[in-house]
């Protein structure tokens, strides 16, 4: 088969996974409009479900390509992240699942609200929420852009900007006709289709080296050109000291970022119960588990068998591992099974992205027409509108930020993912982390400490970043040319989490008026018994 | 409590209903996100159905008024409760000619789960006057209570005087529409109006104060320090351990470069043998904080919220 027929069998099954997507989205959009329904698909998906909807969500295209890539290019390096987002997941089981369902409706600023003055939490968690997912939807969105050209081989400017704009007019269409629901059940068909694509390549890379791992490593490392160093820490944080304090930042971004996502938050309200809440998080903690472990042998027998340079060679950031080793293990280029192979890995990776975009979109539109339009947005005295309304609002906003995203990934896509995203879960880990442990532990916590913390960590993250190097003066900076940044570090969470939680304090020990006990006893009730839980 | 027990096996399963007394005992208060305290009951789920049926069906009036009707034969009692089933009880009345309009939005507010309550909840103020607005039911309002007022549609919101003889009976039988509601001047009106605030008002913040009450006495009860200690008893120490371990890890990988390189077995070295370990750990932690929360706190936890539900009604 030539390079065309290889991308035309792609097309042939990208269009298969559109396709598919797109029936469940008007099968879902049947199912009626209520608020219930857009915002969490009815409440009633099994834990199970939810376990796989969750790690749908949560495994993007930048874990599976981009940290099997990491790992061809770095080694050790690329694996020290596997942990981290893997870890951070206990974070969400033990402090965050149960007490979030019990206490939340729709959003993290439910349960904010439920002890706070509402206008000024709904405001600002509303805000912080947008921000988060807006940098994450970008981060997938420029990925899947270059992605996309590049597996259908429209390597242009051009191709680029298309696959984005596809891409987001499709998450707008999952989004408005068929809410959470179809968000939902398109991330479990995506979650199982990925986690049976990357079985299947790791079943072929072990049966290859017949099950011997050391052999494995030992032929990763030798076509890494790095040799023995290719299993140790340090090829990329090994430099000099602000380098590895950048890469323990980038650690506690990540471990604390998880369970400030709006997007994950939101789908503990897709299940009846903080039981089933919990319950699908360890579905999710033993599927993401799984899967990071696959990856790490992904990555070494792409190493292996493809080579870190030619990969290196394909893509700068490693992206192309996985379907080249796809092709690699199918027979290789221009044979059938080769072909075959690559088309259908390209497939998962296309599925991955649309179901994780869709996702962010639901959760930020959400946050504005359900936090900020319907609430934030009133005088305390006026009456928040009616259910219908606000889907309404909920339904254009999602058209709205959809179309946001897309124009800020058009002129975005020189920035780098991975970047990105660590930026996203660095500002989580900053302003949601915070605000929300202090309002499900700490009885004196007043609203303005919520508001100052979510404001506090989200100012700090978003400044330190525009000053750092990545944005200017850095070697991949946005802007060439000018040199304005006096931060060393790349990623902010070193600095800016301890701020959130800094200014949660403060704003706490300095405010006016004292908790209210009894706010807090109901809260505590709630969250722990499920008394009083939609 | 036996009842509870039993129920914890799969309480999502089973509908609400089904493991409530016959008297109708309601799944859960809906705070609506309002965060005032102001909290609806919210209707067990086989009754949900069954009106969100009659919503898909409600382009006639007179079917969403049966759909609604069949919801309160369901739940017998439920009628004298207004404050928690006022969405269903609304069945009761709503047959009557003049009055299709409220049955039809109705039988929309109680239809499903506990969304209203955002609207329910938060906009029940202005609900509770736009009952007053359409003339008949202000008295109705005064009278049942803000609980039972809160519930009336939104739907005829400015649809002027309907002269029905029954309006939205919405209420039980004893909080009827009184005579005099009948074609009042525009004076009665808006004099009724404020009355049915200041009432709904006073109910409000009656009820907020109840339920404070209520939950506060939960939390100083024994049962409930017991789970709290249980809970945090786990889960502060777990965290801490496993951020440290995970710290510690992290700083040891960028700064331990020679211990990190040690090999253990062929290529296999500390570092790969520490990496793999928090992944072990993770999945260990998992799987002890999900039985310690099954044995140490689920029954309990499910025992005292239904018996907190039981008090807030």
């Amino acid at each position: 088969m030539t390079v065309d027929q290889q991308h035309m069998l792609a097309v042939g099954l990208f269009t298969l996974v559109v396709l598919v997507t797109l029936g469940i989205t008007f099968w879902a959009g049947r199912r009626g409009s209520a608020a219930e329904e857009f915002y969490t698909g009815g409440r009633d998906f099994t834990p199970m479900q939810n376990g796989f909807a969750i790690s749908g969500d949560y495994m993007s295209a930048a874990s599976f390509l981009g940290i099997t890539g990491l790992i061809v290019l770095y080694g050790y390096d690329g694996l020290l992240y596997t942990v981290g987002f893997l870890v951070a997941w206990l974070m969400v089981l033990m402090l965050v699942a149960e007490l979030v369902r019990n206490c939340g409706r729709y959003t993290l600023a439910d349960v904010l609200a439920m002890r706070m003055r509402q206008r000024p939490v709904r405001g600002a968690a509303g805000v912080s929420s947008i921000v988060i997912t807006l940098l994450y939807l970008v981060a997938q969105m420029v990925g899947a852009g270059s992605l996309v050209s590049l597996l259908l081989g429209l390597d242009s400017t051009w191709g680029r900007a298309w696959g984005i704009i596809g891409i987001g007019a499709l998450m707008i269409v999952y989004v408005t006709v068929g809410g959470m629901t179809a968000t939902t059940w398109i991330q479990i068909v995506k979650c199982v289709v990925l986690m049976a694509g990357t079985a299947l390549l790791c079943v072929l890379v072990i049966v290859r080296f017949h099950g011997d791992a050391g052999a494995l490593m030992r032929a990763a490392a030798a076509h890494s050109g790095y040799g023995h160093r290719y299993y140790s820490p340090g090829l990329k944080y090994g430099g000099s000291a602000l380098n590895r304090l950048d890469f323990v930042s980038l650690g506690l971004a990540l471990v604390l970022g998880t369970a400030g996502l709006p997007h994950i938050l939101a789908r503990f309200y897709t299940v009846p119960t903080a039981r089933a809440a919990r319950r699908s998080t360890m579905w999710a903690i033993g599927l993401v588990g799984t899967f990071y472990l696959m990856t790490i042998v992904l990555g070494l027998g792409a190493a292996a068998l493809v080579g870190t340079a030619n990969v290196r060679a394909s893509n700068d950031a490693g992206n192309t591992a996985v379907p080249m080793l796809a092709q690699v293990l199918g027979g290789g280029q221009g044979t059938i099974g080769g072909t075959v192979l690559f088309a259908v890995i390209s497939a998962v990776a296309f599925a991955t992205i649309l179901a994780v975009v869709a996702g962010l979109t639901l959760a930020s539109s959400a946050a504005f027409a359900h936090d900020l339009w319907a609430r934030a947005f009133r005088r305390a005295d006026e009456a928040p509108p009616s259910e219908r309304q606000e889907v309404v609002v909920a339904r254009i906003s999602a058209v709205a930020i959809g179309a946001l995203a897309i124009v800020l990934s058009l002129y975005a896509q020189r920035l780098n993912v991975a970047f990105l995203v660590s930026i996203a879960f660095a500002v989580a880990a900053s302003a949601n982390l915070p605000t929300l442990l202090f309002n499900l532990f700490w009885r004196r916590f007043t609203t303005r400490g919520a508001t100052w913390s979510i404001y506090g960590g989200l100012t700090v993250a978003l400044v330190l970043v525009i000053f750092s190097p990545t944005v200017s003066g850095g070697p991949e900076a946005i802007f060439t040319g000018v040199d304005f940044h006096w931060f060393p570090l790349e990623n902010p969470g070193v600095i800016s989490i301890p701020c959130g939680f800094f200014f949660g304090w403060l704003g706490t020990v300095t405010s006016a008026e004292t908790a209210d006990p009894d706010a807090y006893a109901e809260l505590e009730v709630r969250s722990l018994t499920g008394a009083g839980a939609v | 409590m036996l009842r509870h027990r039993e129920a914890i096996g799969s309480p999502q399963k089973r509908s609400p209903g089904a493991q409530l007394p016959a008297e109708g005992r309601p799944q859960g208060p809906e705070d609506g996100g309002a965060g005032n305290g102001f909290d609806w009951w919210k209707a067990p789920k086989g009754l949900r159905d069954r009106a969100s049926a009659g919503e898909s069906a409600a382009a006639s009036a007179t079917e969403a008024g049966t759909e609604a009707g069949a919801g309160t034969e369901a739940v017998p009692g439920s009628g004298s409760e207004p404050e928690a089933m006022a969405g269903f009880a609304t069945g009761s009345g709503v047959n009557t000619p003049g009055a299709r309009k409220g049955a039809r939005s109705k039988a929309r507010a109680g239809s499903r789960t506990g969304a209203k309550s955002g609207a329910a909840s938060g906009g029940s103020h202005s609900v509770g006057r736009a009952g007053t607005g359409a003339g008949a039911a202000t008295g109705a309002a005064a009278k049942s209570g803000a609980g039972a007022a809160t519930a009336a549609p939104a739907g005829p919101v400015g649809s002027g005087p309907e002269p029905g003889p029954d309006q939205p009976s919405a209420y039980p039988a004893a909080a009827r529409v009184p005579e005099q509601g009948h074609g009042p001047g525009l004076e009665a009106v808006v004099r009724a109006a404020a009355e049915a605030d200041a009432a709904f008002d006073r109910e409000q913040s009656r009820l907020r104060a109840a339920h404070a009450e209520v939950y506060r006495h939960v939390h100083d009860g024994e049962e409930f320090q017991l789970i709290r200690r249980s809970y945090r008893g786990f889960v502060f120490p777990a965290c801490a351990a496993f951020l440290l371990w995970y710290l510690g890890y992290i700083v040891a990988a960028v700064t331990l470069p020679g211990l990190m390189a040690r090999p253990v077995a062929g290529p296999f070295n500390v570092a790969w043998l520490l990496a793999l370990l928090q992944f072990v750990t993770t999945f260990l932690l998992t799987w002890l904080y999900a039985r310690h929360a099954r044995d140490r706190r689920d029954r309990a936890a499910l025992g005292l919220r239904w018996e907190t539900q039981d008090r807030l009604r």
